[in-house]
């Protein structure tokens, strides 16, 4: 009876107190968060919009010491000189190589994974090979390079396309197996033994069940991924060297020369070269969280 | 349809031996239920008939068919797991025509089997949704439905009622038996659920640490359990035990003294019609069996029950009591009072002696008249 008691005063004051004590705390926390929030954003924000104002400041203005992020002449010269020296050209490049260093490593990492997660291996040859995928990734990029260029001069492939997309894989494919291997070791065992009751070979099964349910995964990793082959620039450099075959990070490097900074050309390659990585991000967020939403209880 | 015969069937995982010398015949159109304790082996051995896991020794035949080497598919069997196992990206609908595209039959076909399921199983409403928006009884039903769709010869059922609230299950269960008159195909059901054993099997298996320890009928089990473990195990409330001394034997009457002292005379052919032959001998210790059911109150009796508890049901009640030492459950309809003592009688013909490794004496009769 005493215990009863205890617990339905405070129980009924607080709800009864709630809706008017709660409300100026409410606000200041409410308040506070908003300018944390600002805070970050700002922060963050801050060298988006000074690169995007610079790209749109005609040469000989941004050198003046104003502290203006906008400019006071706005241009599209930049833009045009861009256009003209063959920015459209380095930005298929760069999707072509990201996109498909991006969808190898996808399909490559989404099997091995499976085969990681389901199959048994002897000797604990699946941790043996998932620590040495760890390593290569860990390892700097300089130390294989030269290995790689031998072996892309072997193949024929340097100075192309599918040679960079297969040199990226020695970053992207690790990275796609470690990302993989949990999502897929969340689909459980038993969907996949129905299915298989139903008449569901391996390929079945995986094109079927596993596929769809990694689906949130898949699109996390692909962005993190393409974000990674979008911006790589030491084995592009190492690798490609006719300047039309360039990607966006080797193109942008142009614009810094022994004598001059060409700042305006410079954020306008950077502006350009984020908006898609913007877009697809936000694209693909919506899927990914309503991916989580879906997922089963 | 089809029956199911396991043969010396065995399963080892590693040295661990999870299943030994299984002999089962499952016949054509029987509902089977397959019970024990967590960890017996009932599962594994439902998923060795379904193919999910490999035979270590024996046979399984399915239709006459020898099937231990065949794919899960080609075995004319679906399964109903514990979890469901629905696909949760795939609608009700899709769910069920899964399996069916798999096999490659047609389209409307297809749709004319999964509209039948669907009004088989009152799923009319819910073809659209994903299982995450159906409660626990839908998806039940959804899954059964994806079973009855493929209109295989044996169904399989892992306990598939058990992620079901006590209500629900209880519906549940009528629900499966009438599916199963109405299909008429083989089903083999594994539950340790005693109730869920004793209300929808034509014939139960109950199992013990990987062996069978008896099969029959409901009432078989319940009337003649082979040993006590089978006696423990079927029937509410589980069956009192009493350690208890052969005072006097001949052709007629077993003379039987109870731990107080008192001794109660019974007909010696309720425990085999020879049981003189068995080696049964003046002074052997045996435990003596009796269901709730078999006590009743008589204040005439000189056999006085200390109440305990009282399990109030409604229509019966379930006293919880002590002779003495003895703990016992009595079932009765009008109950007395906690704290209160009651004469208690033995009814003589619901008695179970069971020997010193536990087997029933009747059972050994049979055992020994047969060979
Ligand atoms: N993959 C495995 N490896 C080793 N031992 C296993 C494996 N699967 C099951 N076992 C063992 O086999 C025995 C039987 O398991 P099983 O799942 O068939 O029990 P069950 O009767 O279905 O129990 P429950 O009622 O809890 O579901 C258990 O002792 C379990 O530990
Ligand atoms: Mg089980």
């Amino acid at each position: 009876m005493s215990a009863i008691k205890q617990t339905s005063v405070p129980v009924f004051s607080d709800s009864v107190a709630a809706p008017f004590s709660g409300v100026s705390r409410l606000s200041a926390r409410t308040l506070g968060f908003y300018l944390a929030l600002g805070a970050a954003l700002t922060f963050f924000a801050l060298p988006i919009v000074w690169m995007a104002g610079i790209a749109f400041t005609p040469s000989g203005e941004y050198v003046s010491d104003s502290l203006s992020l906008l400019p006071a002449h706005p241009t599209l010269a930049h833009f045009e000189a861009l256009w003209r020296d063959g920015f459209p050209g380095r930005l298929a490049n760069t999707l072509i190589v990201a996109v498909g260093a991006t969808l190898l490593a996808l399909s490559l990492g989404f099997l091995a994974s499976y085969a990681l997660v389901r199959f048994r291996f002897p000797r604990r040859l699946d941790h043996a090979f998932l620590l040495l995928v760890l390593v290569i990734k860990m390892m700097p990029p300089i130390v294989v390079a030269i290995p790689l260029f031998q072996l892309l001069k072997g193949l024929g492939l340097l100075d192309s396309k599918l040679g960079l997309i297969l040199v990226y894989q020695v970053y992207t494919l690790p990275f796609c197996i470690w990302m993989l291997l949990s999502f897929v070791r969340d689909v459980p065992l038993s969907l996949e033994q129905a299915a298989s009751l139903e008449g569901a070979g391996l390929l079945r099964r995986l094109w079927h069940i596993v596929l769809p349910l990694c689906g949130p995964g898949l699109a996390a990793t692909f962005i993190f991924t393409l974000i990674m082959a979008w911006n790589e620039f030491l084995f592009a450099l190492l690798y490609l060297s006719t300047p039309s075959h360039f990607t966006l990070p080797l193109y942008v490097s142009n614009f810094i020369t022994e004598n001059e900074t060409f700042w305006g050309q410079l954020m306008g390659i950077g502006l350009l070269s984020s908006l898609p990585m913007l877009l697809m991000a936000g694209y693909v967020q919506r899927y990914l969280l309503r991916g989580f939403a879906m997922q089963m209880k | 349809m089809a029956s199911v015969t396991l043969q010396n069937l065995g399963k080892q995982y590693k040295n661990q031996t999870v299943l030994r010398d299984i002999n089962l015949q499952v016949r054509d159109g029987e509902f089977l239920v397959l019970v024990g304790p967590s960890g017996c082996g009932k599962s594994t051995l439902l998923r060795m008939i379904a193919g999910l896991e490999t035979v270590s020794g024996g046979d399984i035949r399915i239709g006459g068919r020898r099937v231990n080497q065949l794919d899960p598919v080609d075995r004319g069997i679906a399964m109903v797991f514990q979890s469901y196992a629905l696909y949760p990206h795939m609608t009700v609908w899709g769910n069920m025509a899964f399996g069916l595209k798999m096999a490659g039959v047609a389209r409307p076909e297809r749709e004319q089997r999964i509209q039948q399921a669907v009004e088989l199983l009152q799923l009319q409403a819910l073809t659209q949704r994903k299982p995450a928006e159906l409660s626990g009884g839908q998806r039940q039903r959804v899954a059964i439905g994806r079973a009855i769709v493929r209109k295989p010869e044996v169904f399989l059922f892992d306990e598939p009622l058990s992620n079901l609230d006590a209500k629900l299950r209880d519906q549940m269960r009528v629900q499966l038996s009438e599916l199963h008159h109405r299909l008429g195909s083989t089903m083999i059901y594994v539950t340790h659920d005693q109730k869920e054993a004793m209300t929808m099997a034509d014939r139960i298996v109950v199992m013990r640490n990987g062996v069978i320890e008896q099969v029959g009928t409901p009432l078989e089990l319940y009337h003649q359990p082979a040993n006590r473990f089978v006696a423990e195990f079927i029937g509410s409330p589980a069956m009192n035990f009493l350690p208890v001394r052969v005072a006097a034997l001949n052709a007629r009457s077993l003379s039987l003294e109870l731990p107080w002292g008192q001794t109660m005379q019974t007909e010696a052919s309720r425990f085999g019609p020879k049981t003189g032959m068995s080696g049964l001998k003046t002074d052997a210790q045996l435990a003596l069996g009796v269901r709730a059911q078999g006590l009743v109150i008589d204040d005439s009796s000189d056999l006085r029950m200390q109440v305990d508890v009282v399990e109030e049901l409604g229509n019966i009640a379930y006293v919880h009591g002590r002779i003495q030492t003895h703990r016992l459950i009595m079932e009765t309809p009008c109950a007395p009072r906690a704290g209160t003592e009651v004469g208690v009688r033995l009814k003589p013909d619901m008695l179970h002696l069971f020997d010193e490794q536990g087997i029933s004496l009747a059972s050994q009769m049979e055992r020994a008249h047969a060979a």
